[in-house]
């Protein structure tokens, strides 16, 4: 299921469209749901490792944004880190509660097929970055999956955190040492990285 | 950039082409939560039957209710004036209404009987 192909909102801000469900309009939930889902559930995989927990994550911090609708202070955050802000949390919670086993299964790949060769070229690499977060310390891992694989500015993972965004940057560079130690090591192994 | 961060990005591109989507169940589970969450729905159900006791309410009391408004002010009119007027009303009142005058001086317990006996005498 591709997002944006089935989202007849995708123009409409998220706030508007919060806005939108706040007044009775299902279709509003469904572009946020849509727009929003895929992100926390790809976070949330990364950080417990486990797809069952991860939906559950997801479901969870989406129930919360709907409860939290009608209330919803315009300029108060953006939605999406809120969102990622919660799901974190969420995580966290979850790994304090029970350290998940890490069997370093990558997630499914979405539907953007690269040729054969080069598809397990790509399939390889995700899974050795996946063992190599799995091993950091969680909010390591956590700041280098929000900036790395789901692209977030340091000051917005600053305020997902609740850190300094010199405590982001910190965190991100000993993450980044860690995983170039990791990773670099299997440079033959899993093919030229840059090509 | 340096060539160790550029080795690096390459695994993080491969990992963001393998982002997890979301299975159709996962979307109509949150989807079902918006619904049963939705706040206009909850409460328009909380309302409707306060909107609609209300209106019930009101024409109860234009129907019937006037009848009991009546039978209250009446009431109160009488007592009113008996207030007023004094307890010597009371026979020539009783007399006028029931056909038959009594007077209470106090002496006889007002019991259920003494009020069973009054009335049964009123009937006949």
């Amino acid at each position: 299921m591709t997002g944006a192909a089935f989202d007849p909102l995708s123009e409409v801000a998220d706030e508007d469209l919060l806005a939108r469900y706040a007044a009775g309009d299902q279709s509003a939930a469904r572009a946020l749901t849509l727009r929003h889902a895929p992100r926390v559930l790809s976070l949330a995989q990364r950080m417990l490792n486990d797809r069952a927990e991860a939906e559950d994550v997801t479901q969870e911090a989406m129930l919360r944004l709907w409860k939290i609708a009608p209330d919803w202070e315009s300029g108060r955050a953006k939605v999406s880190t809120w969102l990622y802000r919660i799901a974190s949390n969420l995580c966290i919670d979850r790994i304090r509660a029970h350290k998940p086993i890490y069997d370093a299964e990558p997630p499914d790949m979405a539907d953007e097929s690269p040729g054969t060769v080069e598809r397990l070229v790509l399939d390889d690499r995700a899974r050795a970055l996946h063992t190599a977060l799995a091993t950091l310390p969680d909010r390591q891992r956590l700041a280098m999956t929000l900036k790395f694989i789901e692209e977030r500015p340091n000051p917005e993972i600053a305020s997902i955190m609740d850190l300094s965004v010199d405590a982001v940057e910190s965190l991100i560079a000993r993450g980044k040492r860690a995983l170039a130690a990791i990773l670099l090591s299997q440079r033959d192994a899993l093919g030229h990285a840059g090509g | 950039m340096t060539d160790d961060e550029r080795e690096l990005s390459a695994f993080f591109d491969a990992a963001r082409r393998a982002r997890p989507e979301p299975s159709a169940d996962l979307m109509s589970r949150i989807l079902a939560d918006a619904a049963a969450e939705a706040p206009i729905e909850h409460e328009a159900i909380a309302a409707h039957p306060k909107r609609s006791g209300g209106r019930w309410r009101l024409r109860d009391l234009m129907r019937i209710g006037w009848q009991a408004g009546a039978s209250a002010a009446a009431c109160m009119v009488a007592g009113m004036w008996i207030g007023y007027a004094g307890p010597d009303f009371v026979p020539a009142l009783s007399d006028a209404t029931l056909g038959t005058a009594y007077t209470f001086d106090g002496s006889e317990a007002l019991t259920f009987d003494t009020l069973g006996t009054m009335l049964l005498e009123s009937e006949t």
